[in-house]
C-alpha cells in the first residue's frame, strides 16, 4: 500500500468510521486505485437509501478537506443476508 | 385435481380510498409562504452540552445537502408573515426527516421531528410579523418509531435540505382528513370484526362518493367537504346511535420511550430529551386536558444542567398534576444482569432525585421496554417504596408463549408480592382504533378488571404524544366498536386497578423474556466492566464507612454517588445489553473508567485515613503490605501484590494474556483475613498443608486431580475428598463449543433456539506449558487457535482449593459464533439454581413443556449450580450472565459475534475467568456462593509503610453463614449511621447476631426499608444485635451513635 493510500485509509478508519458507527453503520477502506478510493459500507449504510446520494458525497467532501483532492468514491454495498 | 390459490391483484377499496383520502389531506395546507435567508453551521454536540463547529455559518437552499453522522446542524433563517395571512393562525411546515427544536426569535418554541411536520406559529398573524427562526438539528437515521411516509423517504445521516414554508390550514380539510383516516384506519385493522368493518366500509364509499372526483383540483375538494363531514358525523362518527357496541375501557397514558443510548450517544440523548420535553410542554399548552409521563431520573438532571428553562415549565406543570413523574430507578436498567445492590441505588438515587428537586413519591416502576426481569426485584422495590411494576415487553415479543397476564401479583424470590401490569400492547402506538381494540380484546385479565392500560406516543428516541394522536380521541369516542378511552396517568391507574388485588393472579418468580437472549452475552466487554465495578462500588463505601466510623473521616458520600450514578447510567437496557452502537460502547467504557478512578480514589483515601496508606520511600525497609477483605466473612487465600513488589511474593502467577506478551503477577498469602478487615501477608510456612504437583497432562493438589488432554479439556476431575469422578463417563470437561449463531435483524439481540444445529471444530491446543509449580498454585498454559483468532488458558488449581480457575484471554475474530464453554458431568438433577445476587433460583432441569423449552438460555449471576443428593458442581465466572443446563452438562455463554447494531461488536481481546467447583452438599454446604464472592472480589495487597496501624479485627461478624453483606454505607441524610445491608441467600429463616465494627458504642440499630427510613427498632445486647431473617429476605439495618 502505498503511502498516500495510507493515510486515507487511517483516516478513513480513525475519524469518519467511528462518525458513521454511530446510526449502526459502518465503512471500511479497501484501498486505492487510479485516484479512486474504494469503500465497503456494511451494517445500516449497507441498505440506507442516503449512502449513494448524501454519505458518498460528504465523506468525498471530507477527504478533499483533509488531502486537498477530490478523489472519486467507489462504494460497495456489503448487505447483511438479513437485509437482502 | 390441482387446486389454485385465489390471488387478489386487482386493486382493493381500501388501497384505492387510501389515495382518494391522500387527496384531501393536500388541501390541508391554504397560504404558502416561503422562509428565507437560511443558513447551517455543522457542529459536534459535545459531551459537556458545548458544540464544536466544523465551519462558519454558510447559507443552504432547497435540494442541498446538510447533515453528518455523529453530528448535528444549527439553521437559523427569516419568515416574513405575509399581509393575507393576517387575521389566521399561522404554523411552519417542515417535512424534515430529523429532530429539530424550534426556537422563535431566540426562544424555545416547539419541536419538528418526523411525525411533526406543522408546527403552529401564531395564533393570530397581524400580518406583518418577521420571525428570527433557529433551529438545532439532528439526523436521524434510525427512526424506530417514524410512521409518516412523507419523511422516511428523507432519512440519512445525510439529507436534503427542503424549505420550510409558512402556512396557514383549512381548519375543515385538517378535520376531515383525520376523520377519512381514522376511519380508513378502521377497516384496515383486522382487530375489528368482519361485521363491523363491512359496515365501515359502506360508510366510507358512501362518504368519498360526495368527494369531486379522484384528483380533482383542492379547490373543488374543499367545497365537498362539508357534505363529507356533515355525513361522518351523522353515519360514523354517531356515537350511542351506532347499531354497534364496543366492549372494555382502556386508560390512556402519554408516554415516550427514550432509550439513554442505543442508535445514538448518551449525550446526544440530551437533546432528544429536551425536544420531547419541550413538544410535551407545548402539548400541554394546546390540549388542557392532556398529561403525559416521563421516566429516568437521569433525563431530568440533564435538562436542569442543559435546558435550565425548560426544567422550570417542567417543574410547573408536575405541581399542576399534568406531567407526571414515572418509574423510580435511575435510569430504566437491564434487570437480569444487575446486581440486588445496583437495583437498590437506581431506586434510591432516582427517587432521591425527584423528591428532593420536586416532592414527588414515584412509587412505580415503568420499564417498558426491558428484557426480562429477576426473581429479586418484587422485593428490592417494595423495599424502596415502589408498589408498582409495570413492563410491556413479556405481553408482546415473547417469541413461544404467551404471557398468561396483564395485571397481576409478582411473587419474587423471597415471597414479597407487587402489583405487576404487563400492558398487552405494545408502549409505541398512536391512538389508532385497530390498536385500541386490538389493547382491549388482548387483555387477558378482563375477569379481574375493567379496564386495561394502554400506553400512547411514539418513542424509543423520544418524541412522545402528537396533536394528532389527542384529536383522534373525540372521533374513537363516537366510532363504533370501539373501548371507551379515558386519558389519565399512570398512578392514577395502578392505584385503581390493584385497589383490590385479591381476585388477581400470581406470577411466581422470574419475569422472563422469551427474546433476547444473547443480550446477556453480547458486548462482553461491558458485562466485565459492570460486574468490576459492582464489586469496586461495595469495597470503597464499605472502606469509607470503616473509615468513617472508626476515624472519624469525612464520608464522601456526594462522590460516592457521583461515581456510582456513573455505573448506573451504564445498565442502561441497550447499554449493558450491548444491543448499541460501536461509539456507544466507547463512550461506556470510558465511564466505566472514570468511576473506576473516582472509586479508586476514594478508597486510598479511606485506606490512608485507616492508617493504611502507602508509606515513602524511606519507609520502605520496615513497610509492609496489607490486604483488605472486602467480603462479609472471613477468608484465607492468595492475594495479589503490586507489579514491583516481586521481593515480597511468595510466588508468580501467570497472567492469561496475548502470545508473546505473556507476564505474571506477585502474590502473595493471607492466612486468615477477617471481615471487612485488613490482613498482613503470611509466610510459606503458614501455607495450609497438602501437595501440589503439575505437568503438561495433570494438575493435582489435596481436594481434586486433574487429567487433560491435547485441547486443553479435562478427561478426569477426580475429588479426592470423596473419591469421586466429577465428569460424565466418557466426556471431557472445559470443552469449548463454538456454534453457528445467525439471528438476523435482532443480532445483538437473539439467539436462536436452533443454534446447535450447525457446530464448527475448534482446533487442538498448539502448546500446553507448566507455568505455575507452586507453592501457591500450579498451573498450564493452554494456547489454541479459535478460528482467525486465539485463545489462551491457564487452567489454575490452587493449594487445599478444590476451585479449579481457568483464566481466559481471547483474541476473537467470530462474527455471528457463539462461544459456549461445557462440562458434562456425572451428576443428576431435576432441578438447577442460578445465582441472582441474593440468593439462588431454583430451576426446573428439562424440556418438558413449551416453558422450558423456551428458557434455553438463561441469566445467572456469579455461579450455576447443578447438586444431586449430597454431591454437586457449580460452575462459577468472573463477568458472565448467560448459561444453560441440559440434562447432565453445565454450560457458560462466553462470547458472541453479533453484527447489528455494531457489525464490529466483540471484535478484539478479551479477558474472563471461570470456574469449576465441585463440592459436597448442595451449593449451600459447597461454600459455591463464598467462592464465587473470592472470585469476583480477589484481595489486592498494597504497601502500607512502616507506621501503619496493626490489624484490627473483623469490622463485621455475622453468626449465620447464610446472611451475606450486601454493602455498607453511611446514611444518605449525613447522619453519620452506618447501614449495613445483609442479603439471606440459602433460603433458610433464622435469628442471627450482627456485631459492626467492634469496640464502638452503638447507641441504637433499627430495622430500616432500603430507602433507610426506620420500620422497627433493634435490640443491641453487648454490642450485638439480633436480627431475625427469612428466606432470601435482603435484611437492612441502620446503626447510629
Amino acid at each position: 500500500m502505498t503511502a498516500e493510500a495510507a493515510s486515507i485509509r487511517d483516516y478513513v478508519h480513525e475519524v469518519l468510521r467511528p462518525m458513521v458507527q454511530v446510526d449502526g453503520g459502518d465503512v471500511v477502506f479497501e484501498g486505492l486505485e487510479q485516484r479512486r478510493v474504494k469503500l465497503v459500507f456494511r451494517g445500516d449504510c449497507s441498505r440506507c437509501v442516503a449512502t449513494g446520494c448524501g454519505l458518498v458525497p460528504w465523506i468525498a467532501g471530507m477527504i478533499e478537506k483533509r488531502f486537498g483532492e477530490r478523489f472519486k468514491i467507489e462504494p460497495r454495498m456489503d448487505r447483511p443476508y438479513f437485509y437482502r | 385435481m390441482a387446486h389454485a390459490k385465489v390471488v387478489r391483484r386487482s386493486m382493493s377499496f381500501v388501497d384505492f380510498s387510501r389515495h382518494v383520502i391522500e387527496g384531501v389531506r393536500e388541501c390541508i395546507l391554504l397560504g404558502r409562504a416561503p422562509t428565507s435567508d437560511w443558513r447551517v453551521r455543522h457542529a459536534q454536540y459535545e459531551k459537556d452540552g458545548s458544540y464544536t463547529f466544523d465551519e462558519d455559518w454558510r447559507p443552504i437552499g432547497p435540494g442541498e445537502n446538510w447533515g453528518r453522522p455523529d453530528g448535528c446542524a444549527l439553521f437559523v433563517g427569516r419568515a416574513e408573515v405575509p399581509a393575507a395571512f393576517a387575521g389566521r393562525a399561522v404554523s411552519l411546515h417542515w417535512p424534515i426527516a430529523a429532530e429539530v427544536i424550534l426556537s422563535v426569535d431566540g426562544r424555545l418554541h416547539d419541536g419538528v421531528d418526523p411525525n411533526r411536520s406543522l408546527v403552529p406559529l401564531l395564533e393570530e398573524a397581524a400580518g406583518d410579523e418577521r420571525l428570527e427562526l433557529s433551529c438545532e438539528a439532528y439526523v436521524r437515521s434510525k427512526p424506530d418509531d417514524e410512521r409518516a411516509l412523507a419523511t422516511s423517504a428523507l432519512r440519512g445521516c445525510v439529507q436534503r435540505f427542503n424549505l420550510p414554508e409558512l402556512v396557514t390550514v383549512d381548519e375543515e380539510s385538517r378535520r376531515a382528513h383525520l376523520e377519512l383516516l381514522v376511519l380508513h384506519e378502521a377497516i384496515s385493522s383486522p382487530a375489528l370484526g368482519e361485521d363491523l368493518r363491512a359496515f365501515l366500509e359502506i360508510r366510507l364509499q358512501e362518504a368519498l362518493r360526495l368527494l369531486p372526483p379522484f384528483e380533482s383540483s383542492p379547490g373543488n375538494i374543499r367545497a365537498a367537504i362539508p357534505e363529507v363531514r356533515r355525513y361522518l358525523a351523522e353515519e360514523v362518527y354517531a356515537g350511542e346511535a351506532s347499531p354497534f357496541r364496543g366492549s372494555g375501557k382502556l386508560a390512556l397514558v402519554a408516554h415516550s420511550h427514550l432509550d439513554i443510548a442505543y442508535f445514538w450517544r448518551v449525550h446526544q440523548t440530551v437533546q432528544k430529551n429536551a425536544r420531547t420535553c419541550l413538544i410535551q410542554l407545548r402539548l400541554m399548552d394546546r390540549h388542557p386536558g392532556f398529561r403525559y409521563a416521563h421516566t429516568q431520573a437521569q433525563t431530568y438532571e440533564t435538562l436542569k444542567q442543559h435546558y435550565p428553562a425548560l426544567f422550570e415549565e417542567v417543574r410547573a406543570r408536575i405541581a399542576e398534576g399534568r406531567w407526571e413523574i414515572v418509574g423510580a430507578p435511575y435510569v430504566e436498567p437491564d434487570c437480569n444482569m444487575i446486581s440486588a445492590e445496583s437495583l437498590v441505588r437506581q431506586c434510591l438515587y432516582g427517587r432521591r432525585f425527584f423528591e428532593r428537586e420536586f416532592g414527588v413519591e414515584v412509587d412505580n416502576c415503568w420499564l417498558p421496554d426491558v428484557f426480562g426481569n429477576s426473581p429479586i426485584m418484587p422485593q428490592v422495590l417494595k423495599g424502596c417504596g415502589v408498589d408498582y411494576f409495570v413492563s410491556n415487553k413479556m405481553s408482546t415479543w415473547n417469541d413461544t408463549n404467551r404471557f398468561p397476564h396483564n395485571n397481576f401479583m409478582w411473587r419474587g424470590l423471597d415471597g414479597t408480592e407487587i402489583a405487576a401490569c404487563v400492558p398487552p400492547v405494545h408502549f409505541i402506538t398512536w391512538n389508532d382504533p385497530g390498536q385500541l381494540v386490538e389493547s382491549w380484546e388482548a387483555f387477558i385479565d378482563k375477569d379481574a378488571c375493567d379496564e386495561s392500560l394502554h400506553m400512547y406516543g411514539f418513542g424509543d428516541g423520544g418524541s412522545g404524544a402528537t396533536d394528532e394522536m389527542l384529536e383522534r380521541l373525540p372521533l374513537v369516542e363516537k366510532l363504533p366498536g370501539m373501548p371507551r378511552c379515558r386519558l389519565t396517568t399512570g398512578r392514577e391507574y395502578l392505584h385503581r386497578a390493584f385497589a383490590n388485588p385479591e381476585g388477581l393472579a400470581r406470577w411466581d418468580g422470574e419475569l422472563y423474556l422469551e427474546m433476547h437472549r444473547g443480550t446477556l452475552t453480547s458486548k462482553a466487554v461491558l458485562k466485565r466492566e459492570n460486574r468490576r465495578a459492582e464489586f469496586r462500588a461495595l469495597e470503597t463505601e464499605a472502606l469509607a464507612a470503616v473509615a468513617a466510623a472508626r476515624c472519624g473521616a469525612r464520608y464522601p458520600r456526594e462522590e460516592l454517588e457521583a461515581a456510582w450514578k456513573k455505573l448506573l447510567v451504564n445498565q442502561f437496557h441497550d447499554i449493558l445489553p450491548g444491543s448499541n452502537t460501536a461509539p456507544v460502547t466507547c463512550d461506556a467504557l470510558e465511564t466505566y473508567a472514570r468511576a473506576r478512578e473516582e472509586f479508586e480514589s476514594l478508597a486510598a483515601a479511606a485506606r490512608e485515613a485507616l492508617g493504611h496508606a502507602g508509606g515513602g520511600g524511606g519507609e520502605r525497609a520496615g513497610g509492609r503490605y496489607r490486604a483488605f477483605n472486602a467480603l462479609g466473612f472471613a477468608r484465607s487465600g492468595v492475594a495479589e501484590l503490586p507489579a514491583d513488589a516481586a521481593g515480597a511474593a511468595l510466588q508468580e502467577e501467570c497472567v492469561a494474556a496475548a502470545p508473546g506478551q505473556a507476564h505474571c503477577r506477585p502474590v502473595g498469602f493471607v492466612s486468615e483475613a477477617p471481615a471487612l478487615g485488613f490482613a498482613g501477608l503470611a509466610g510459606e510456612d503458614s501455607l495450609p498443608g497438602g501437595e501440589l504437583s503439575v505437568a503438561e497432562d495433570r494438575l493435582e493438589n489435596s481436594c481434586l486431580s486433574l487429567e487433560l488432554n491435547s485441547s486443553g479439556e479435562l478427561v478426569s476431575v477426580l475429588d479426592k475428598r470423596t473419591a469421586r469422578q466429577v465428569l460424565a463417563a466418557g466426556a471431557t470437561g472445559n470443552q469449548l463449543q463454538l456454534f453457528e449463531d445467525r439471528p438476523g435483524n435482532y443480532n445483538a439481540w437473539d439467539i436462536l433456539s436452533s443454534f446447535e444445529d450447525h457446530r464448527h471444530p475448534i482446533p487442538p491446543a498448539e502448546s500446553i506449558d507448566v507455568v505455575e509449580r507452586g507453592p501457591l498454585s500450579v498451573a498450564v498454559r493452554v494456547e489454541r487457535p479459535l478460528g482467525a483468532g486465539r485463545i489462551v488458558q491457564v487452567i489454575r488449581l490452587r493449594r487445599a482449593s478444590a476451585r479449579v480457575d481457568f483464566e481466559t484471554w481471547v483474541d476473537w475474530r467470530e462474527r455471528e459464533k457463539l462461544l459456549k464453554v461445557a462440562f458434562p458431568l456425572a451428576v443428576h438433577a431435576p432441578v438447577y439454581t442460578t445465582d441472582t445476587s441474593a440468593g439462588g433460583y431454583l430451576r426446573p432441569n428439562n424440556r418438558n413443556t413449551s416453558w422450558e423449552q423456551a428458557r434455553f438460555e438463561v441469566c445467572c449471576h456469579k455461579w450455576v449450580d447443578l447438586s444431586e443428593g449430597h454431591y454437586g458442581v457449580a460452575l462459577l465466572n468472573d463477568c458472565k450472565y448467560g448459561c444453560d443446563v441440559k440434562g447432565n452438562v453445565l454450560r457458560l455463554s462466553l462470547l458472541r459475534g453479533p453484527i447489528r447494531p455494531d457489525p464490529t461488536s466483540d471484535e478484539g481481546q478479551h479477558r474472563f475467568t471461570y470456574s469449576l467447583l465441585p463440592h459436597a452438599g448442595d451449593w449451600r454446604e459447597g461454600r459455591v456462593s463464598e467462592q464465587a464472592l473470592d472470585l469476583n472480589a480477589p484481595m489486592r495487597a498494597w504497601f502500607a509503610g512502616a507506621g501503619c496501624s496493626e490489624a484490627r479485627g473483623a469490622n463485621l461478624e455475622i453468626s449465620s453463614p447464610a446472611l451475606h453483606l450486601q454493602s455498607l454505607k453511611c446514611a444518605e441524610d449525613d447522619s453519620g449511621d452506618l447501614v449495613l445491608r445483609l442479603a439471606e441467600l440459602h433460603g433458610s429463616r433464622g435469628t442471627a447476631r450482627i456485631r459492626l465494627v467492634p469496640g464502638l458504642e452503638w447507641k441504637s440499630v433499627r430495622r430500616t426499608d432500603m430507602l433507610e427510613r426506620s420500620l422497627t427498632d433493634g435490640q443491641l445486647a453487648g454490642g450485638e444485635v439480633e436480627a431475625d431473617y427469612r428466606p432470601y429476605e435482603i435484611v437492612t439495618l441502620r446503626f447510629a451513635r
